[in-house]
């Protein structure tokens, strides 16, 4: 895990610090987002973690040991780094682009050519037909796989990401996204991720970490930055609509009410839904209230408007 | 259904220029002797009517080929293949000449070019190779026009065809001389240029790593430009005679006020400023978030410059190589003013004898050089470019 | 992968290996390497006919006696050869006597001055001084007089009456038309003062068509054609292309000008290691008189032959060479 401990960074010139005494863990596992408006210092707390930006004072530890202790090459090389622009290499292809880090590690070439293949799949690239094509042939949305596959080549432990996703359109960006999830929880990486949209922090962070002029601010998971905005600054920063994004945070489970009696519609909703698919729906149908579903079809409750707004009033743990 | 066009703009000036230049300027020069001025013959009174008629000919189809109706690429590989021929042409039908405006009696006379001549062969060489460059020429044929007119060129010289030329009568005089002064001017562009991509590569990657460094480096391979080549040489003297006669070393191996260390510390001061510049340039060029990347996977500053900067900077440095490399073979000539040869020699040489061609034997040859060269440089340069830049898709490696 | 960086760095090597074997190869032709060589002399000589044609006859005769000859020849102007010989960095080169009264003017007397005017006197002086101040010995010249002239095409001469330079005085004084092409030198500083004080004539700006450069063959071409309106021209007595050009030289009938006589000197350490090579060029030099030297220039400017061509014939037609 990354312990970031009092961390300062100033630079010459500049009226206030980048960064102040900021603290914080990403535990092993999970992936905590940083977020706040641009200028707020958290590429630069990012950028000090693998040592492309040197901290003033303070101590950033991984698995315990301080970053400073390695060669800030041999550090990197076990990080895993994907940033906005990708800034994939155009003179390689994209099967060279990946085998960096593992090359700079001296694996076998038999090693590196599996581990491409294996990779470039699973950001859900076609080896054989990517592998040898060049970065000016991809498009926003496969360029920016590709950078993920890099990050992940060497099988790093840790990985920091600075808007990875961001030039692509929202659809593309959703399934991204929904990608970068399923990969996430089959590899439980070590994740510090920078972003500046709130969207994006509630969809991918187990725990969100809002700075604000260099300052942490707040620091919770996402629900609870949602329902208790630390304050006046981050609840405009989550936006007014933030009870909204609560809603596809939470499943329909948590606001079920027995099951009544059968209807005459086919207004029902599946168990894995979110509230807010709910709420869609209900609305979409212009009824009270919908049935909820399991896997095989029986009907395991009922949600209403009135369950979910109950169940928003429960306090969260 | 092959595209047509409109008229060819090109084509149709080229015609009309090259129509121009037989008719109304003067087509040879016939002298009595070598230092003569001579007089000035018209094409019809050079070539006698068929040769004029042929000229003509050739050109006036150049036209036709320019209207416009044809289908576009044929109509650009005629318009090459036309222009090699009224290039070979003027050159051949000017050589035939010869033999009708002498005789056995005036073995000192000489027949010579005129401006007319000249002027047709820069028109019909500038014809193929706009001609040579159209969307969609097949590579054979882009080949074939690109080396028709030089291999004829070449042909008729290996054959004599070209002997009763002045130009060529000059040749006759100085051939063996010729062809050393060929080798030396080769030799010192070559070796100034190689030292100068050297030094200028080093200075370019120095200047482009302290920026504080960039001015001063940038504003001294300046001042080398400012300095014409006679002075140059000039102020050379003095320092390279003394580290001629005081260091046995240096002695040894000639260094010295004249001779090859003039040329060539001179040639390669004047090549580093493109070398120097187009290395910064290049190197400022690429991607600021591919270099950010590579840092950021664990790439050292050094692994970085030479696998990420450098190939990526390489078709702008290579490039400036050429600019130096062309710029430098003219240069070679000051070898002239420093006891060391070259075709300056003969340049000069024609000068203070007011023998014109002479003084063309020289610049011609120096031309012909160049044009050979910067289309070496140019075969070259495609093989040195990254692969990513030539618009392959997935070169197999 | 072959990066395009390692093509490139082939490539650079492959060019400068290849220079480098020319360069080599160059070296390797050296025609008297077979023989054992009495020593090496570096020839040297100012970019004209005539100094590349008494450069080439040097240079031929000391071959032939054994020498092994560095040919630097069309060296430069005056001023780079005169600081090259000095410097060492050529051992030899054609000079005229007539120009030490240039180099050492201020130290002159005045009896030595007009001792100029005369071929014998001026050569002794010259060779004296140089030798003080400079360590260079002169050698045997060639007593043909290469000095300003002022040439005229036949016709004119014809038409004008023209022969000397007495006549060109009586021209200019009776005002008839004068346009005269020469460098700025012979202007100002040596030839037409000379004339204009012997024979009594003076030039106006606007009969003076200043040409940069000293240049006598484009002086008398500019005669010839009658370029501008000129009718007459600077010429050097020796030139070659008088002959061709059609034009003739005013006679200077009573000895105005500074006796010019070409002559091969060399630096006297030089000369100290091989003596011989006075020997070896004295009946050469003395062989070339005031026609033989226009004949053979008018051949190398005329007809375009390679000097050391026109030098050999002169040498085995005089039985100097095998």
């Amino acid at each position: 895990m990354i312990s970031i401990r009092n961390v300062s960074k100033s630079y010459e010139g500049a009226g206030a610090a980048a960064v102040r005494d900021l603290s914080f863990d990403v535990p092993a596992g999970e992936v905590v987002v940083l977020i706040g408006p641009s200028g707020c210092g958290k590429s630069t707390t990012m950028r000090m973690v693998n040592r492309l930006v040197e901290p003033d004072a303070g101590t950033i530890t991984i698995d315990g040991r301080d970053v400073r202790e390695y060669r800030p090459e041999q550090l990197r090389r076990h990080i895993g780094y994907a940033i906005q622009g990708v800034g994939l290499f155009p003179h390689w292809t994209v099967a060279q682009n990946v085998a960096v880090v593992p090359g700079l590690l001296g694996w076998e070439r038999e090693r590196v050519t599996e581990r491409t293949a294996e990779l470039l799949e699973l950001v859900g690239l076609e080896p054989g037909g990517y592998g040898r094509k060049y970065p000016h042939e991809l498009s926003g949305g496969e360029a920016q796989r590709v950078g993920v596959a890099r990050a992940l080549a060497a099988d790093p432990p840790v990985l920091l990401m600075d808007e990875p996703f961001g030039a692509v359109d929202p659809l593309t960006r959703d399934r991204l996204h929904a990608e970068f999830r399923a990969i996430q929880d089959r590899l439980k990486k070590t994740v510090l991720f920078v972003t500046h949209d709130m969207d994006e922090a509630v969809t991918l962070g187990d725990r969100i970490v809002v700075m604000r002029d260099g300052m942490l601010v707040q620091q919770d998971t996402p629900e609870r930055v949602l329902a208790y905005p630390a304050d006046a600054f981050v609840a405009s920063f989550v936006g007014a609509e933030r009870a909204l994004k609560r809603l596809s945070l939470a499943p329909v489970t948590e606001a079920l009410d027995p099951p009544g009696l059968a209807r005459a519609c086919d207004c029902s909703v599946g168990s894995t839904a979110s509230l807010r698919e709910a709420l869609a729906r209900i609305l979409e149908l212009g009824v009270p209230a919908i049935d909820v579903h399991d896997e095989h079809g029986a009907r395991i409750g009922t949600v209403s408007v009135e369950s979910i707004v109950e169940r928003f009033k429960r306090p969260l743990t | 259904m092959p595209e047509r066009t409109r008229a060819h703009t090109v084509g149709l000036t080229a015609a009309i220029l090259g129509l121009a230049a037989v008719t109304l300027l003067p087509f040879a020069t016939l002298r009595s002797s070598r230092i003569q001025t001579g007089e000035s013959l018209s094409a019809l009174d050079a070539l006698g009517p068929w040769g004029l008629v042929a000229l003509l000919a050739v050109w006036l189809a150049v036209a036709v080929a320019s209207l416009g109706g044809m289908p576009r690429i044929p109509a650009a590989a005629l318009r090459g293949v036309l222009g090699t021929l009224a290039l070979l042409g003027t050159v051949a039908l000017s050589a035939a000449a010869v033999a009708r405006l002498t005789d056995p009696s005036t073995p000192y006379a000489r027949v010579s070019l005129g401006t007319g001549a000249w002027a047709c062969i820069a028109i019909a060489y500038s014809l193929v190779l706009a001609s040579r460059r159209e969307d969609g020429l097949p590579r054979l044929a882009r080949a074939i026009l690109s080396l028709a007119a030089p291999l004829g060129i070449a042909v008729m010289l290996a054959t004599g065809t070209l002997d009763g030329l002045a130009i060529m009568r000059e040749y006759a005089n100085q051939s063996d001389r010729f062809w050393a002064e060929v080798a030396a001017q080769l030799r010192f562009a070559g070796i100034a240029v190689t030292v100068a991509l050297v030094l200028g590569t080093a200075l370019g990657v120095l200047a482009f790593q302290r920026p504080r460094l960039r001015d001063p480096v940038f504003a001294v391979a300046n001042i080398f430009q400012t300095i014409p080549g006679l002075a140059m040489v000039g102020l050379l003297f003095a320092p390279l005679s003394w580290l001629g006669s005081n260091i046995p070393l240096f002695g040894r191996l000639g260094v010295g006020g004249l001779g090859w260390a003039p040329v060539i510390t001179a040639l390669t001061l004047y090549a580093l400023l493109a070398i120097v510049r187009n290395t910064y340039a290049g190197l400022a060029s690429v991607p600021a978030a591919a270099v950010d990347a590579g840092l950021g996977m664990g790439m050292t500053e050094w692994q970085v410059m030479r696998r990420v900067r450098f190939p990526l900077a390489m078709p702008v440095i290579f490039g400036g190589m050429r600019t130096a490399a062309v710029q430098t073979l003219g240069n070679a000539t000051l070898g002239a003013f420093v006891a060391a040869g070259t075709l300056g020699l003969f340049v000069f040489g024609g000068l203070s004898q007011q023998a014109m061609d002479l003084i063309l034997l020289g610049s011609v040859a120096l031309v012909l050089l160049a044009l050979a060269l910067d289309g070496i440089l140019r075969a070259l340069q495609g093989l040195v470019s990254p692969r990513h830049l030539r618009g392959r898709e997935g070169a197999p490696r | 992968m072959i990066s395009n960086v390692r093509r490139a760095m082939v490539a650079c090597v492959a060019i400068a290996l290849i220079t480098a074997l020319t360069a080599c190869s160059d070296a390797a032709e050296d025609p008297g390497a077979d023989r054992p060589s009495k020593g090496t002399i570096i020839i040297g000589s100012k970019i004209d006919t005539e100094g590349e044609l008494v450069s080439s006859i040097v240079k031929l005769a000391l071959e032939d006696a054994g020498y092994t000859v560095e040919d630097k020849s069309q060296t430069g102007t005056t001023e780079v050869v005169r600081k090259a010989i000095i410097a060492g960095e050529i051992d030899l080169y054609p000079e005229y006597s007539g120009n030490g009264y240039w180099f050492f003017l201020d130290e002159l007397t005045d009896d030595e001055k007009a001792g100029y005017n005369v071929g014998e006197t001026g050569y002794e002086t010259t060779a004296r001084l140089d030798l003080e101040a400079n360590d260079i010995a002169w050698l045997e010249p060639a007593r043909a007089n290469n000095t300003w002239a002022i040439a005229v095409t036949e016709q004119f001469a014809a038409d004008e009456g023209l022969v000397t330079m007495s006549d060109f005085a009586a021209y200019v004084n009776a005002g008839k038309p004068v346009k005269l092409a020469a460098s700025d030198e012979f202007f100002t500083s040596a030839g037409n003062p000379e004339f204009e004080q012997v024979y009594g004539y003076t030039l106006t700006e606007e009969q003076k068509v200043r040409l940069a450069g000293g240049n006598t063959a484009a002086t008398e071409k500019a005669v010839a054609d009658g370029t501008d309106g000129v009718n007459f021209g600077m010429a050097y007595g020796t030139d070659g292309a008088l002959a061709d050009l059609g034009l003739v030289i005013l006679e200077d009938d009573l000895g105005a000008q500074i006796v010019y006589w070409p002559t091969p000197i060399v630096r006297k350490a030089v000369l100290d290691a091989h003596p011989e090579i006075a020997d070896i060029l004295k009946p050469v030099m003395e062989s070339l008189g005031l026609e033989e030297l226009q004949q053979l220039n008018a051949r190398i400017q005329v007809n375009g032959e390679a000097a050391d061509d026109v030098a050999r014939d002169f040498l085995e037609s005089g039985r100097f060479i095998e």
